[in-house]
């Protein structure tokens, strides 16, 4: 099976607000297990469960044997300057500074030029939700997409550098209370899971060095269907399969009126 | 060994306590802000000298890391695009000692050239001045450009003009803590980067003239595995990789 799932996470206000009801700014949190904000599009509602003592349990994004992921996109909550609004002693609006950093077993995913790991994204270079018209240009796409295999964990942290815990304590604006109804943040993520079958046709894709898509699995699933009754457990068949995705890869060049571009590398 | 899209943004910007302890920079990522009131925001911007290129990385202004950009032996990088504001900034891409950007004359850092404008290539959309990316500029740069394995990089940022996208701002002296997004300075560089193995097949690519992007490294890998098939059957393959590619 292939599906395409998404998940947003939103961190909304919680009332009067204690010490640590909110992430610290600064610090990088999982949007799946820290205990802040939504804690999954399953809620009914997406209900805000803060406080880590209301979860019974912390969950960790684990793909099991029969999975395999591709994550292909992300977004949050865009600007830089918190920008704090009110309505008596109520904010009613904010701005968190986040950033979005993908996390597979150990690993970050994004590094800074000094090649450790950075805080990842921010929401101005991938925007949740969007509000652009069609023609702004989006800075950032996860290409390539990102592959977790199974037996991976993964994780999305999220970093927020505007400190709404130390605005609340220090404000000279009066401001107490966080409404439920004021949204503080957002995460946004899309991505396929490809269980059973699927999955170990990923697998096969990889080995061959072809991009794991959903048009790609169902195409070698088409493969296979062709084949049925034959041995395709020898070098023949992968040999088969590899000449038979290059046609496919020049018909689609040619459908989409696409070539690699020629020539014109540049170097300093 | 892997493809990795990558980003680096720089914002002109420190908090109350690096400007209480007289740093007009902040090292490791971004500066964690305590606004006030609605009026402080907690952030303040560092004056930037008008006309006066400073490395994004470790110019001492904004955001800083601790060392230059310097590909290691086993990077590759390709740089996908780069973008700034306010619009009357520019931003230049500087390999070792040399510019990207120049004038017909084939200068750079002139009055008249100091790389992309913010106008040009603004960053973030949608922005305060409601200014669009140049359709030229919007697929970034084409050809990209490769950053190789034991080559320093940099972006260099240049406040051209002072006045920001409404022309009420004063780069020259420092702003805060009642700042707006749209006055905060930024830089944005997007980025491949290209490790282990890849790096290797990635140098192949070059060698070759062949584009070096993500579908090229695939291909690449895809002909190696393809070959090891043919040979692994006993018959000759009958595409010669490279060689093949550029004549198809």
């Amino acid at each position: 099976m292939i599906r395409k799932l998404f998940y947003e996470w939103t961190l909304t206000g919680n009332g009067i607000v204690g010490s640590v009801d909110y992430p610290v700014a600064g610090q990088a949190f999982s949007i799946f297990n820290s205990g802040f904000g939504s804690l999954s599009l399953a809620r009914p509602g997406g209900t805000a469960v803060q406080a880590q003592t209301q979860i019974g349990e912390l969950l960790i994004p684990y793909v099991n044997e029969e999975q395999f992921i591709v994550i292909d996109h992300f977004g949050s909550t865009p600007g830089v300057v918190a920008t704090p609004a009110f309505s008596g002693v109520n904010l009613t609006t904010w701005v968190p500074n986040g950033a979005v950093q993908i996390d597979i077993n150990s690993t970050s995913y994004y590094q800074g030029p000094q090649n450790v790991q950075s805080e990842g994204i921010s929401g101005d270079a991938s925007t949740y939700p969007l509000t652009q018209i069609p023609q702004l240009k989006i800075h950032y796409k996860l290409r390539p997409s990102v592959y977790v295999l199974p037996e991976q964990s993964w994780d999305i942290q999220y970093t927020m550098f505007n400190d709404i815990s130390g605005y609340i304590v220090n404000n000279t604006d009066g401001v107490t209370t966080i409404p439920l109804t004021t949204n503080l943040a957002h995460v946004f993520l899309q991505y396929w899971l490809f269980e059973g079958t699927d999955a170990m046709i990923c697998h096969r894709l990889l080995s061959l060095g072809i991009p794991v898509n959903v048009a790609n699995v169902e195409w070698y699933r088409q493969q296979l269907l062709v084949s049925r009754g034959l041995d395709t457990e020898t070098w023949e068949y992968y040999l088969k399969v590899s000449q038979k995705y290059r046609e496919l890869e020049e018909r689609r060049s040619e459908h989409q009126k696409r070539v690699r571009t020629r020539g014109g590398s540049h170097t300093l | 060994m892997s493809v990795r899209r990558q980003a680096y943004e720089w914002i002109g910007i420190i908090s109350a306590q690096d400007r209480a302890e007289g740093r007009p920079y902040t090292l490791h990522g971004n500066p964690v802000l305590i606004p006030l009131a609605s009026t402080d925001t907690g952030g303040y911007i560092p004056p930037i000298p008008i006309q006066q290129p400073f490395d994004i990385m470790v110019g001492g202004v904004g955001t800083n890391i601790e060392i230059p950009g310097e590909m290691r032996a086993y990077q590759f990088m390709v740089f996908d695009s780069i973008a700034c504001w306010p619009p009357n900034a520019s931003v230049n891409i500087r390999i070792n000692t040399t510019y990207y950007f120049c004038d017909p004359t084939g200068r750079t850092g002139t009055t008249t050239n100091f790389g992309i404008p913010g106008r040009a290539a603004p960053f973030p959309s949608p922005n305060a001045g409601g200014l669009i990316t140049m359709p030229s500029l919007y697929k970034g740069l084409l050809p990209p450009l490769y950053v190789l394995p034991g080559q320093a990089w940099g972006i260099d940022y240049t406040m051209v003009s002072n006045g920001g996208y409404d022309g009420s701002a004063d780069y020259t002296i420092e702003q805060g803590p009642n700042i707006s997004d749209g006055n905060v300075p930024r830089a944005y560089v997007l980025y491949m980067l290209i490790d282990g193995a890849d790096a290797l097949i990635a140098m192949k690519l070059l060698q070759e003239t062949i584009p070096v992007t993500s579908e090229n490294l695939n291909w690449y890998k895809r002909i190696l595995i393809e070959n090891q098939l043919w040979a692994d059957v006993n018959e000759p393959s009958p595409e010669t990789t490279a060689r093949e590619w550029r004549f198809s």
